[in-house]
Order: structure tokens, then C-alpha cells, then sequence
């Protein structure tokens, strides 16, 4: 999917006699998704005033060139399109406070509304775009509702199948089309919208659309091949495909990439992944293949492969469209390499959260800290910064989307990953009272399922000379499936020198011992209550009132448990 | 959750069922909100985390349980399920153990 950074209305007509401005022909160039040829047409033209200045760093924006766009804008923009790329620039890199300080009043609305997305403050960002109205608005609020999101478990939300929200995003795309008609990005959400909606041939209406106003970009062809798939129209697929695999423009090239994926043709799209990062390195179609490599490599594991590329990649694409996913396959492939330096470290973090401070990249960059035994204050402080972070975003995204199970529960765990880890800093720093306070508070958030929480009890225990409590510990801890393996050993070194026998008797302890944990956890895990009576449960009303349902008896009743965040 | 609240309203005046709502939260303030927010109308209550896991056996939220009228579970939807719980679903297991005497 590509991602333009920067789009607008045409708002006035021009007066048939005169000839078009520079202006206008740049505006249809990036409505029609060709921001180079935007900016060629601004930097031939000999106007040097501050609007066409600011239309021209806008047109950078909008081709990825960001260092230039802001060297054209400058550090005190005076019309309201300079100040809209100053700030979309800072927030690029990271300064989202400053950028935010930027955007204040009603014509900067909409750009307010696309940062506050981008660090995912969704409510906050669909109340500024529903007050803006203008296309751009309306097409960016189409994205929110349409885009599922991360659905990894670094904690974000995604709304999965709602229907109700697809209809939204249609609703505004719609609005949106209307507004700006010649534009392509509206009917590329409709198009991919309708592909979600599993309605391929309305789908390929729109998408045709969206080609015929931008015969140059990778997404509405994308979008066909997918329709076209769907239809089961896989020849007109496959020659498409040749077709735009024999161009020499690199978004259609892109396409082609995607395209024979999506045919199974994985050697194929390899291909032109190599031939795009060959030849048109600082495309977007090269940006992407280059973070396809990455992936694959991350999925067959090749730590040195993916530290190589993910480097590469960072130096030629600082602000590429992938480089969160780059920066979480860079820090898994340091936490295979206990060698990294930890300045190195520190700065991969760093990089990770200003491409997007999410609670749960806080949480890792504190762990993996952590896990090598540096630089403690830094670990507190990144811990204890997720801890409000994953609160606020609840908040922000609650009603905007509906979190998911998977990033309900990974949010969870997440704040007690921090406290564990907060704790686990007092450990290190010989505050044992401070530790058992937030080791103990971990593993109620975590009910004890938490490996390395576990762990690092049984670590606190065994220094306060508490042997049978530390086993216990180490045991349960070896008991649930998850942990990394160093530490893993490590658990089952303390338990051994605890129970201090020699090395088969205790393996065959170990192993006796963790078969009868892990079958009582399965038993456990065997959760069906179906034909058995409905348990009693302590519950109260919302003022303290104890509830009975066993008063319900003679009805039919519908129990539901659930949590506000 | 907006499936159980449309769902709710039909059944709303209807003697013969019930719908209970329980909240697992730690922040009775937040849950008062929370039920605030959307004007829930059904009974909500509270309970302890633990108390929900080892009775119901509830880790992962939301869970829902359909217990006929003798206080029998019948059926049981968990955490990812939860979300295919259209309203035609729910209904449908609730038109069925109604249906059962």
C-alpha cells in the first residue's frame, strides 16, 4: 500500500483564458499521485515567493525528499502550507510535541489530525479531522476507520472485522471523492474497502478509477491484481502483471513485486525486488522490497542478514514508510547478539520510539536493557514512561476502535512487563523491600503466567536465602512454555545448585517434575464449564450491593465478563 | 459489547431472561465511566479478578457464559469467539435455552 504523505484540495478554478499557473499544474501532478513531476514543474517555475516555496517543500514532502522539503520551508514558515510541512517534518522526526505546538487554529486542522494519528491518539485525531471537512480530512478519517491497524502483539488496536466501521470509512471516502474528483487516494480506499468487504467487482469499479486518475502509482494496481484474484480472473492477473513487471517506472515495478506474491510466484517477486533496489534504490517500490527482505529474513531467523539489511536500510531510508518494523527486527536481532555495544543499543531504541512511541516498544527497549545488565536508570525510566503511555492509549483508542482481545491482553501484559522490570532494576540495585513490592504487583497483573516475571522472583527469593520459596518459583517459571532460552538456562542453573544434587538425578527431577506442572497447566488451560452448574461468584453492584445470581434461577441468563480498557 | 446492548434492548421487558455484566476492572472509577459512557442499561456489576478466573475460569476478557434456567451452563463464548458474537448468535442461544423447559 503506498502512502502519500501529503495531498490536497484543488480549491479554485482557474479562469479559462488564463494559462495555468505552476501552482495548479504541481496540485494536479500530486492529485494524480506524480509528486516528482510536481516538483519539477515548481522548481522550473521562476516564481520565489513564499507560497510557491511552500507548495514546492510541500511536493518534496509528498516524493519522500523530507530534508530538502525542510531546507525549502525554513525554520519560520509564514504562510499556513509552510508551516503545515514544518510541522509534518518534525513530527516525522520524531518531535511530535513541537509539531502538535504548530498546529493550532482552524486551517491547520486537518495536518493536526493526521499527527496525532500517526502516534495513535485515534480519538483526538478523528474529533480535529471531523472539524476540518476538507477532502483530506475526510479521506484520512476513510484510512482510520478502513486501516485494521498492527495486528501484532506490539500492542495496538486494530478493529478487525466491524462492519460498522467499514461503513463509516465509506461514508467518508465518499465525502471525500465528492470534494476532490479528480483525486485518486478516495477511490483507492472505496477499492480497498469493498476488497474487505469481500465485494470484488464493486472493488474493481473503484480501483479502475483510481488507475485511470493516477496510471502511475502501486496501490489501485495492487488493488486490481487483488479484485482480479478474488473474481478468479487469475490470467487477466498474470498478464497484467507481465505487463507491468516490463516497465522501467519503479512504482509499477512495485507492482509487479506485489502482484507476483500475491500469485504465489515468490522467486519471481524476488526478482524485482532485486532489480528495484539495483536500479532505483531511493524508490519506494525499492523501500519496500528492501523491508520485504528484511521480513523474510527475520521469519527464517538469519540474525546476521537482518542486522545487515535492517542498518542498510536505516541509513538510505531514515524516514521510510517501514521503519518501525525495521527498527522491532533490528532490536530481535540484538537480543541474539549479546555482544551488541550498548550505546548501540540505546540508539536503535531511541530510533524505534521516535518512529513511534508506542507502550510497548518502551517495554522492550526496557527489557532488553535490562536482559544485558546496563544502563539501569534508563531502563527504570523507559519502563515507567510505558506505564501512562499504554493508559493514555486505551483511552485514545477505546472508542475509536475496539481494542482486540490480542492487543487488549498484550497491553496488559505489557504494563506488568514494566512494573516487573521496574522491579527487577530495585533487585539489581540491591533494594530488595522496593523489588518484592513490584515483583509481587507484576505477577498479580500477570496472575503468575509471566515467565520471566517468574524468574525474577524466584532470583529475589533465592537472595534473600528463601530456598524452597526460590525453587518454587524457578519451577513454575520452567513450567510455562514461553522465555528466552539464556534465561531459561539460567533458571534451571539456580534451581540445580539450589537442590545441589548431581546432574542425571536432577534432570530427571526437572523432568518428572515440569511433565506433572505442565499437565495440571493444560488441565487448567481445559477451561469448558458446558454442562456444569454456573459457579457462585462474589460480585457487587456498581454501589457496593452484593449481585446473586442464583436469585436468577428460573430465567435464562446471560453472564458476561468483561474489563473497561 | 454492542452486540449484548442491541441485543439487550429486545429482550429488555422480557421476565424470562436475564443479562448480567461483569466487570473485571481494579478501577471502580474507570468502570463507572466506562458504564456511564455508553449508558448501559442491563445490571453491571463487579468482581475480583482472581475470583472471576478460578470460578469461571475467565483469563482472557470478554467471556461470555448462557446458563439455562436451572443454573446449568450451556454455552460458553470466549475471548477471539466473543467477537462473532453477532447479534443473531446471541439470540439464538438465548430463543434456545428459553425454548428448553
Amino acid at each position: 500500500m503506498t502512502l502519500i504523505l501529503l495531498a490536497w484540495v484543488c480549491a479554485s478554478v482557474a479562469a479559462a483564458a488564463e494559462p495555468e499557473s505552476s501552482v495548479d499544474l504541481a496540485r494536479k501532478a500530486i492529485q494524480a499521485g506524480e509528486p516528482e513531476r510536481a516538483v519539477s514543474i515548481l522548481k522550473g517555475s521562476v516564481a520565489d515567493d513564499p507560497r510557491t516555496r511552500s507548495e514546492l517543500a510541500t511536493a518534496l514532502l509528498a516524493a519522500g525528499e523530507v530534508d530538502e522539503a525542510f531546507r525549502t520551508v525554513g525554520e519560520k514558515p509564514t504562510v499556513p502550507e509552510g508551516v503545515r510541512v514544518l510541522a509534518l517534518v518534525r513530527a516525522l522526526r520524531g518531535e511530535t510535541e513541537e509539531a502538535l505546538r504548530l498546529l493550532e487554529g482552524p486551517k491547520l486542522l486537518t495536518t493536526r489530525g493526521r499527527v496525532l494519528w500517526r502516534i495513535f491518539k485515534t480519538r483526538s485525531a478523528i474529533e480535529s479531522l471531523e472539524r476540518a471537512g476538507d477532502a483530506e480530512a475526510k479521506n484520512l478519517l476513510g484510512r482510520i476507520y478502513l486501516y485494521k491497524g498492527w495486528e501484532s502483539e506490539g500492542a495496538f488496536p486494530g478493529w478487525h472485522e466491524e462492519p460498522q466501521y467499514r461503513e463509516q470509512a465509506i461514508v467518508a471516502f465518499l465525502a471525500a471523492a465528492a470534494a476532490s474528483p479528480d483525486w485518486f487516494e478516495p477511490r483507492l480506499g472505496l477499492g480497498q474497502a469493498f476488497l474487505y468487504a469481500g465485494k470484488p467487482t464493486e472493488a474493481l469499479a473503484e480501483l479502475d478509477a483510481a488507475i485511470e486518475r493516477a496510471p502511475k502509482t502501486t496501490g489501485p494496481r495492487v488493488g486490481r491484481f487483488q479484485a482480479l484474484k478474488l473474481l478468479g480472473r487469475l490470467d487477466a492477473v498474470r498478464t497484467e502483471v507481465a505487463a507491468a513487471a516490463g516497465s522501467e517506472d519503479p512504482r509499477l515495478l512495485e507492482a509487479a513485486r506485489q502482484g507476483l506474491a500475491l500469485l504465489g510466484d515468490e522467486p519471481g517477486a524476488r526478482a524485482i525486488a532485486a532489480r528495484l533496489i539495483e536500479k532505483f534504490s531511493s524508490s519506494e517500490g525499492a523501500e519496500t522490497a528492501t523491508a520485504a527482505r528484511i521480513d523474510a529474513a527475520r521469519k527464517t531467523k538469519d540474525t546476521g542478514v537482518v542486522l545487515a539489511e535492517s542498518k542498510a536500510y536505516l541509513a538510505r531510508y531514515p524516514y521510510g514508510a517501514r521503519r518501525v518494523a525495521v527498527y522491532d527486527a533490528l532490536l530481535e536481532a540484538y537480543q541474539a547478539t549479546p555482544s551488541t555495544p550498548p550505546e548501540e543499543l540505546i540508539a536503535a531504541i531511541d530510533g524505534r520510539l521516535r518512529s513511534r512511541p508506542d507502550p510497548g516498544a518502551y517495554v522492550a527497549g526496557a527489557s532488553l536493557l535490562a536482559s544485558r545488565g546496563v544502563l539501569f536508570d534508563r531502563v527504570v525510566q523507559l519502563a515507567e514512561a510505558s506505564v501512562p503511555l499504554a493508559e493514555a492509549f486505551i483511552d485514545e483508542n477505546r472508542g475509536a476502535y475496539k481494542l482486540s482481545d490480542k492487543a487488549r491482553g498484550s497491553l496488559n501484559r505489557s504494563r506488568a512487563a514494566a512494573i516487573d522490570l521496574i522491579g527487577w532494576v530495585s533487585f539489581l540495585k540491591k533494594d530488595l523491600k522496593a523489588a518484592e513490592a513490584k515483583l509481587t504487583e507484576s505477577e498479580r497483573l500477570s496472575r503468575g503466567q509471566d515467565f520471566v516475571n517468574q524468574f525474577h522472583l524466584g532470583e529475589l527469593c533465592r537472595a534473600r536465602g528463601d530456598a524452597a520459596r526460590a525453587s518454587e518459583y524457578y519451577l513454575s517459571a520452567l513450567s510455562l512454555s514461553a522465555g528466552p532460552e539464556p534465561v531459561r538456562a539460567s533458571a534451571r542453573k539456580a534451581l540445580a545448585a539450589l537442590r545441589g544434587e548431581d546432574v542425571s538425578t536432577f534432570e530427571a527431577f526437572l523432568a518428572a517434575e515440569l511433565a506433572r506442572r505442565q499437565e495440571v497447566r493444560r488441565a487448567l488451560a481445559v477451561r469448558s464449564l458446558v454442562d456444569q452448574p454456573a459457579p457462585s461468584i462474589p460480585m457487587t453492584d456498581l454501589s457496593g450491593k452484593a449481585i446473586d445470581i442464583a436469585a436468577l434461577r428460573g430465567k435464562v441468563l446471560l453472564l458476561n465478563f468483561f474489563a473497561s480498557w | 459489547m454492542p452486540h449484548l446492548q442491541k441485543v439487550f434492548e429486545k429482550y429488555q421487558s422480557d421476565p424470562e431472561v436475564a443479562f448480567v455484566l461483569v466487570s473485571i476492572d481494579d478501577d471502580p472509577a474507570r468502570l463507572a465511566r466506562y458504564v456511564e459512557e455508553r449508558k448501559f442499561a442491563m445490571t453491571v456489576g463487579r468482581t475480583e479478578p482472581d475470583a472471576a478466573s478460578k470460578a469461571f475460569r475467565v483469563n482472557d476478557v470478554p467471556a461470555t457464559f448462557y446458563i439455562d434456567r436451572d443454573g446449568i451452563i450451556r454455552y460458553e463464548a470466549r475471548g477471539g469467539e466473543t467477537h462473532g458474537d453477532s447479534d443473531d448468535r446471541v439470540g439464538w442461544y438465548i430463543e434456545e435455552l428459553k425454548a428448553r423447559r
